[in-house]
């Protein structure tokens, strides 16, 4: 095992001066080979931008990102696009298939970028496909697919390249339950191949899948816990996730006092 | 990579067929202007050059004005249009000074009367017709024959007779056998003595004289019929030998220098000349009709641009895609370039097609014969590649410099 993804006090800041915002705020972290991390934590925690900045989509404003080892952190774009396509995979909310193309020439494209010959790369995504079990899917078109056939796609699409990391971020989000365990299965599967992955999720009982958990906030990491076997981790027990739940009824609290007092006047 | 773009452009162009068309549409009538009006001018051209070669390179005509400058060799180095118009300065002496010139075989003048011109039943004929008063010779000189009766003879220069055209023949009797009949000419009697073998229909009928509407008239009769003077438009030369041109044109043109004093108000033309004059003039008109239909094209461009931009904001989350799976900024552009340059040129391709079938339809349906030169094709598709390079090349920068987050949002 190694070290696939190595933070060093990232950060990652918008706007300028005093309408500056910090998104993420000189973030630690150390993801190994063969970590399947959940993130979680409220909106606007800096979750997307951890992720956005770990698949080289944007640029740390300040730190260290170490990617295999080699430092990415600085990178003009068109050598963070060569990263991206060789090292990283992504799978989205929604599938974020190319509606003109089939679902193989989909799967394809990452390696046609790459520069690879079409024969080739039309075969490596038709294995690819075979994987996730949609081989006889292969000349659809994506708006001829099922919510999570569609979703197969994309995860075929981020595996084709044989990436270092897989990026989910939410990948469940816009599926039934059916599909969307379906598709953690195939998630699963897909780690226990020997991918390392990083999801983002809002929902607990899928971390179940993982087997590390880390829970943000206000662009910084709060928690972080490996976990065991089969097990989601219980939100309870994190005290970050605890003290949100509270402030956000503590902010309700109040207006229920005032009208609750309002009451007892009357 | 360049055919991955090409394999993208064309997928994104048929999914998008009626708009694709459309957006060519610009390109495809530029293109098509461009290319017809250059066939055109290019047809006329070769149909005139044609016909003057029938004429014959043993053919020369003395005109007046200084309508060309030719360098020492004989060759044209400027024509002057304006003198074509100049009021005629060549006379009788003339005509025969140049008959005498040796190496000239036949000579004869040419005057242009216009006159009323009526069957003996008072039917008048209509007003493109054209008199010309002129010689015996005039046969020889411009290659034509009568086809019934017999052309005027030199000791009846004074007298009343008339050779008709053909159509004239026909418009006025009804019939082309007329000899001896009479015909009014602003009011005088003429006999008709025959009627000329018909021409084969030219283009330069358009700038000259159709001879199937002409009646010829001895040269005296027409000084009497126009009040005792009579303007020479020009001499019509037929040469005895072909190999010896520019010898006699220059032989020529020393003779009636002297008799004009030395001033040089008169031209001495060769068929070629007349090429040159011709090319002078269809050159001018063509590229100025061309700047226009340039015009068409640019505009043809900023349509292809228009598109583009509309695509490249309709399409911002593939490129989003794209680029969160590991395009390049440079392949992205790469992309919408093939995209706009592919787009412009199928355009250039279906202009050019568009031409063909007219030049077919003209060539086969008409008198007139367009004549695309593979050059002409090769200059519109070029032009057109780089309007595609041009117009293109902002939305794909657009298209290439948009961020990734952003797009996927």
């Amino acid at each position: 095992m190694g070290t696939v993804i190595d933070l060093q006090k990232l950060s990652k800041i918008y706007g300028f001066g005093e309408s500056s915002v910090v998104a993420l705020d000189a973030v630690d972290l150390i993801v190994e080979k063969g970590e399947f991390v959940a993130i979680m934590g409220p909106s606007g925690s800096g979750k997307s931008t951890l992720m956005n900045l770990i698949g080289l989509l944007d640029r740390a404003s300040h730190g260290v990102y170490k990617l295999d080892l080699k430092d990415v952190s600085k990178l003009r774009p068109r050598r963070r696009a060569r990263v991206r396509r060789d090292h990283v995979g992504f799978i989205f909310q929604s599938s974020n298939l190319i509606p003109g193309l089939t679902v193989l020439e989909n799967v394809a494209l990452p390696l046609a970028y790459k520069g690879m010959s079409q024969t080739k790369r039309l075969k490596k995504a038709s294995e690819t496909l075979e994987k996730v079990g949609l081989k006889n899917r292969e000349y659809y078109f994506p708006r001829q697919l099922s919510g999570g056939q569609a979703q197969r796609t994309a995860i075929a699409r981020a595996l084709v390249n044989w990436p270092s990391i897989v990026l989910a971020d939410e990948p469940t989000g816009n599926l039934d339950s059916a599909t969307s365990l379906q598709t953690m299965e195939l998630l699963k599967e897909i780690h226990k191949g020997g991918n390392t992955i990083l999801m983002v999720t809002h929902n607990s009982e899928l971390t179940r899948y993982a087997t590390r958990v880390i829970y943000m906030r206000d662009g910084q990491i709060e928690y972080d816990e490996k976990l065991k076997g089969d097990e989601a981790i219980d939100l309870a027990e994190v005290p970050a996730a605890v003290e949100y739940e509270q402030e956000l009824l503590g902010k309700k609290a109040p207006k229920r006092k005032k009208n609750k007092g309002k009451g007892r006047r009357k | 990579m360049i055919k991955l773009y090409m394999q993208m452009a064309t997928s994104s162009i048929r999914r998008a067929k009626w708009r694709s068309l459309l957006t060519m549409l610009g390109v495809i009538i530029g293109v098509t202007s461009v290319v017809m009006i250059f066939a055109l001018g290019e047809g006329l051209k070769k149909q005139v050059s044609g016909e003057l070669k029938d004429l014959g390179t043993d053919s020369i005509v003395v005109r007046s004005g200084n309508i060309i400058e030719r360098n020492k060799d004989g060759k044209v180095t400027k024509v002057n249009l304006r003198d074509v118009f100049t009021q005629s300065v060549l006379t009788d002496k003339d005509t025969e000074q140049v008959k005498a010139v040796n190496g000239v075989s036949f000579a004869a003048p040419i005057a242009f009367i216009s006159a009323p011109v009526a069957n003996d039943d008072g039917k008048a004929l209509s007003s493109d017709s054209v008199i010309i008063a002129t010689t015996p010779q005039i046969r020889e000189a411009l290659n034509r024959d009568v086809e019934t009766g017999e052309f005027f003879t030199t000791p009846e220069l004074s007298k009343n007779l008339a050779v008709l055209g053909p159509d004239v023949a026909r418009e006025l009797f009804g019939e082309e056998s007329v000899v001896g009949r009479i015909i009014k000419i602003k009011n005088t009697e003429f006999v008709i003595r025959g009627v000329m073998t018909r021409a084969k229909p030219s283009p330069l009928d358009l700038v000259n004289t159709d001879y199937n509407r002409a009646i010829y008239i001895p040269l005296g009769a027409g000084k009497v019929l126009n009040g005792g003077t009579l303007a020479i438009r020009e001499i019509s030369v037929k040469l005895a030998e072909t190999n010896n041109t520019d010898t006699v044109v220059k032989e020529i043109n020393k003779v009636v220098l002297v008799s004009h004093g030395g001033i040089q108000d008169f031209s001495v033309l060769e068929a070629k000349d007349f090429i040159g004059v011709l090319d002078s003039v269809f050159g001018v008109l063509t590229t100025f009709v061309a700047a226009v239909a340039g015009i068409s094209l640019f505009v043809g461009g900023i349509g292809i641009m228009n598109i583009m931009l509309v695509s490249v904001s309709e399409r911002t989350r593939e490129i989003g895609i794209r680029k969160s799976i590991g395009a390049t900024n440079q392949q992205i552009l790469g992309q919408f370039l093939v995209e706009a340059i592919i787009l412009t040129l199928i355009g250039g391709i279906i202009g050019v097609l568009v031409s063909l079938t007219v030049t077919a339809g003209l060539r086969l349906y008409t008198e007139i014969h367009p004549y695309i030169e593979p050059r002409v094709v090769g200059i519109a598709l070029g032009v057109t590649l780089v309007v595609g390079i041009v117009f293109g090349i902002i939305p794909a920068l657009k298209a290439a410099r948009k961020d990734p987050i952003e797009s996927l949002r």
